[in-house]
């Protein structure tokens, strides 16, 4: 009987055996031929001028639009409050003994702090950030509660004030407490006691015994039994007011960085007009002046450099105060000197040209160069600095030779399985091109540390439309590239973690300038006809 | 395992047998027994066990395999899939006045399908064949269902003058753990001659239960099933009528629910090429592209019948030694499923041997050969080994059904 139970066990083993081996039809597989579209994509001119604004006249014409700005001087960086660490020691003249506990203790009860900020004398400041660190140390035998105060610093029309305790200690054990402030949003008037002052903090300071403590006695000078120090840290002001003192700063060979045609390795670019509207605005209640030096474009890819040429180059301009009516930033009217900068003013059209990817540029500024003619009512706003401000506008009507962009963007089909399976094939790109250019491409497959695997499309020609006596495109040409994947390219598409693209353009009727509109794009669309190794596991 | 399991099978090939009746109702020798069974089973009217061991192996399927099983494709085409195991006790009196019962629990797998040569065409050799032209993809039903059965039920043994009945019936709580029911109307597929566009219409539904389960006892949904046997036989004859696996499943729970009514045209993912984040083909995600033409709905409960069997068989016994000659067919409550038409005969071999063989036609495939050994152990012990489809072994390049069952049975 127990051999037949152990045969009926075996063989219900083997029946669950039997079930379990299903899964191995997963690894087989089979080649098919699958013909199919692949991707599609719309390129407009707006693709290929990054952090560009396109705008279009009522004709459809496309102008390119570029704000950026040349200088941002907040003041804050002249305007610097240090970091500030103040101690205090106390005493009482003679000896206090048996003091009852909830006894006030006789010590200086204002005290003022001046800052040393120069030729800054400020007479008010609210602050954008701040702190207050607060350090205690005590060698009192019981508890000392203490009330620390700023009676010109206000927020929400209430002065600055803390209650704290520091816990008891004695000769041989100092007690300590360490608390922080921040003081966000303070007014602080920086007049002290006088009222007549600047850069002067005023505080007070208050100490007891502790009610809950005991009897203790403290020892008369010279002996010390409370130790205060406290820091200002990190004061950066959002509103300041006072005399802000003759102060210059010079910048040699700054830098500002231009994206919007960062893109263009090389070639040329041949523009009808460029405009630009120079804005110089000192929204700081301080006269100003302001030299501009040198304005270069800077061509970094193709090492070319152009420098401005206009009259606003070496000249002195001088900008008066700004006013606020109203006590508030939003009100504050800015002095703002404008120049208009264009093709018979200035060389500005080669120095657009020149395709920069950075501007460079030499300034000098001078804070109240006239002197305290305020009467110390200089102010001045975070929000309100001195800037420059570039805008330009550059009608879209362009020859282009041999203009050349250049991307890499990443390929994150090699994640996804999918590129496992090609054993070869061909694509098909099918252009329709709208665009008055003709467009050249290759396409180059990186692996993740941007090295080179293989060429996936070489340099292949996207043929440009007609365009009618206007130099408009009349309709779409259609270009058919054949790309072959071979094997070899096959094998390196799951390595492939970016695509370097390289596009080259040349527009139609040469060297005649033609527009561009904003109906005007080109059409692609990537057709596959490909050998799979297809199977349950490429599922 | 796998190389044992596929020697084991290959065992059975090479012994197949034509054994084909319910387990519990095949053996009315009174006295108590117990056993246990296997049974695995793939047929189709066109896919041939080349190619169907190829894939089980995890080959590469070439093409000259391929191109033969597409040429023994029909515009409709069917297949079926069974894998049952489980264990059974029973008792049959051996007087008149008593009632025997029996108790069988099982773990049964099924699936089938119906789909045009096309789809399988599209499947094994891709849609460039097809450029310039439409193909239809309907009618296509999938269905799959997985579940535990407990079998309660009696045996009677009514002896006459001159024969015997047979009678048994039982009943069964079936505990469902998988399903899938796959059903399209209608599908068809376009090809641009030049690839520009996919045309596509399809329309259907699937829904499914649990279908990542993987416990072995899982109710996610529950069922009933009846099983029915009623034979008379003589010395020289006898007739039987079976029924079994007749119910249903009611899934409740892991539901989903998947509409497929769509007309789309597909013209390859959009993509940026100068996208902000500096990945072009980010914006490629291929469930978008398969929600644009199906939409997912609410689930709620479902009631799957069970592909459950009726037969009907007569026998005839040739000689003094028991050699016998039987006909029978069968149906199966499954799409596609054809009327089983079938002729064997079986016969002792001396020493416990029996052997059994036989012809049949229909089904899930086409034309079948069974062969089956038994051997008997001193009326203490029965093995029992077969196939259904020795074609699917000795000539795999044109048969396309495979099966093959063990049996083992004690007695006591």
């Amino acid at each position: 009987m127990k051999h037949k139970i152990s045969l009926f066990f075996g063989l219900l083993l083997a029946c669950l055996a039997l079930n379990s081996c299903k899964q191995d039809l997963a690894g087989s597989s089979w080649d098919v031929d699958v013909l199919s579209p692949v991707i599609t994509a719309r390129l407009t001119m707006a693709d290929l001028l990054v952090d560009s604004l396109l705008t279009a006249d009522s004709e459809g014409a496309l102008r390119l639009k570029i704000e950026t700005s040349l200088i941002d001087f907040p003041l804050d960086s002249i305007l610097k409050i240090p970091d500030t660490t103040i101690t205090e020691a106390f005493t009482v003249p003679f000896a206090l003994n048996n003091i009852e506990p909830g006894t006030d203790i006789p010590i200086p009860l204002a005290s003022e702090t001046q800052y040393e900020l120069g030729d800054l004398a400020l007479s008010n400041v609210v602050l954008r950030t701040g702190r207050l660190k607060l350090k205690v140390k005590s060698i009192v035998e019981t508890a000392i509660d203490f009330e620390y105060i700023m009676p010109t610093a206000y927020r929400f029309g209430t002065p600055f004030s803390s209650e704290q305790t520091v816990p008891a200690g004695s000769p041989t054990d100092t007690a300590f407490l360490e608390v922080e402030f921040d003081l966000r949003g303070y007014s602080v008037d920086l007049r002290g006691v006088s009222g007549t002052g600047f850069n002067t903090l005023v505080t007070d300071f208050f100490i007891k015994t502790s009610e809950s403590g005991s009897t203790v006695s403290i020892a008369g000078a010279p002996s010390q039994f409370l130790f205060i120090e406290y820091s200002f840290l990190d004061m950066v002001p959002d509103y300041g007011s006072g005399y802000f003192g003759q102060m210059s700063s010079n910048s040699d060979d700054e830098t500002s960085e231009i994206d919007v045609l960062k893109r263009i390795t090389e070639g040329q670019m041949f523009l009808d007009s460029v405009t630009i509207d120079l804005s110089i605005i000192n929204g700081v209640g301080a006269d100003a002046k302001f030299l501009l030096s040198e304005l270069k474009s800077v061509n970094t890819r193709q090492n070319t450099t152009v420098s401005l040429a206009h009259e606003i180059i070496g000249d002195n301009i001088l900008l008066t105060r700004a006013q606020d009516p109203t006590g508030n930033a939003e009100d504050v009217i800015a002095s703002e000197v404008n120049y208009q900068l264009n093709n018979s003013n200035s060389n500005l059209k080669e120095f657009i040209e020149n395709l920069p990817d950075e501007l460079g540029f030499t300034f000098g500024f001078d804070l109240n160069p006239l002197g305290n003619i305020s009467s110390g009512n200089d102010f001045f706003y975070y929000d309100k600095p001195f800037k420059a401000l570039m805008d330009i506008d550059i009608p879209l009507r362009a020859s282009l030779t041999n203009l050349t962009l250049v991307d890499t963007v990443a390929f994150n089909l090699s994640s996804s399985g999918v590129v496992d399976i090609v054993n070869s094939g061909t694509f098909t790109l099918v252009a329709n091109n709208g665009l008055p250019l003709e467009g050249s491409i290759e396409l180059i497959l990186l692996d993740e540390n941007l090295a080179e695997l293989d060429t996936l499309v070489a340099p292949s020609t996207i043929l440009a439309p007609a365009l009618n006596a206007e130099n408009r495109v009349i309709g779409s040409l259609e270009s058919r590239l054949i790309i072959p994947v071979s094997a070899d390219v096959a094998g390196v598409l799951p390595q492939t973690k970016f695509i370097h693209i390289k596009a080259k353009f040349n527009t139609a009727n040469q060297p005649t300038l033609v527009d561009f509109y904003d109906t005007y794009g080109i059409d692609l669309k990537l057709i596959g006809l490909f050998n799979l190794n297809f199977g349950p596991s490429a599922l | 395992m796998k190389h044992i399991l596929l020697t084991f099978l290959l065992f059975l090939g090479l012994v197949a047998s034509a054994q084909f009746k319910n387990t519990v109702y095949s053996n009315w020798d009174s006295g108590y027994s117990i056993g246990a069974h296997s049974m695995l089973q793939a047929s189709s009217n066109a896919i041939t066990s080349n190619l169907i061991w190829n894939a089980y192996q995890g080959k590469n399927l070439d093409r000259g395999l391929r191109e033969t099983v597409s040429g023994l494709h029909s515009r409709r085409n069917r297949i079926g899939v069974d894998l049952d195991y489980g264990i059974y006790a029973k008792h049959i009196t051996d007087t008149t006045k008593g009632i025997g019962w029996f108790i069988n629990v099982a773990d049964r797998t099924h699936a089938n399908a119906k789909y045009p040569q096309e789809l399988f065409d599209l499947a094994m050799f891709g849609n460039a064949q097809y450029a310039g032209q439409s193909i239809e993809l309907s009618p296509l039903e999938f269905n799959f269902l997985r579940y535990n059965q407990f079998e309660i039920g009696l045996l009677k043994t009514i002896y006459k003058e001159k024969g015997k009945w047979n009678l048994g019936f039982g009943i069964s709580l079936l505990a469902g753990k998988r399903n899938l029911q796959l059903k399209i109307d209608q599908a068809t597929l376009f090809t641009h001659e030049d690839g520009e566009y996919l045309d596509g219409e399809v329309h259907g539904a699937i829904r499914s239960s649990s279908l990542a389960s993987s416990k072995y006892i899982d109710l996610n949904g529950a069922g009933f099933s009846g099983s029915l046997h009623i034979g008379y036989e003589t010395e020289k004859f006898g007739i039987r009528f079976e029924a079994y696996d007749l119910g249903f499943i009611n899934w409740t729970r892991g539901l989903k629910r998947t509409d497929l009514d769509s007309v789309f045209r597909f013209e390859g993912a959009e993509i940026d090429l100068f996208a902000s984040d500096g990945n072009a083909f980010s914006s490629i995600n291929l469930d978008t592209v398969v929600d644009g033409f199906a939409s997912r709905k609410a689930a709620t409960p479902y009631t799957s019948i069970l592909p459950g069997r009726i037969g009907f068989e007569g026998h005839y016994v040739l000689n003094s030694k028991d050699w016998k000659l039987y006909a029978g067919v069968q149906y199966r409550m499954a799409p596609s499923y054809i009327p089983y038409a079938y002729i064997g005969t079986n016969s002792p071999l001396g020493k416990g041997f029996y052997i059994d063989g036989r012809f049949a036609f229909g089904g899930f495939g086409s034309w079948h050969l069974g062969l089956e050994f038994r051997k008997k152990f001193a009326d203490k012990a029965m093995i029992t080994l077969g196939t259904r489809n020795l074609e699917g072994f000795v000539l795999p390049m044109v048969g396309t059904s495979q099966s093959a069952y063990i049996g083992i049975a004690g007695f006591f």
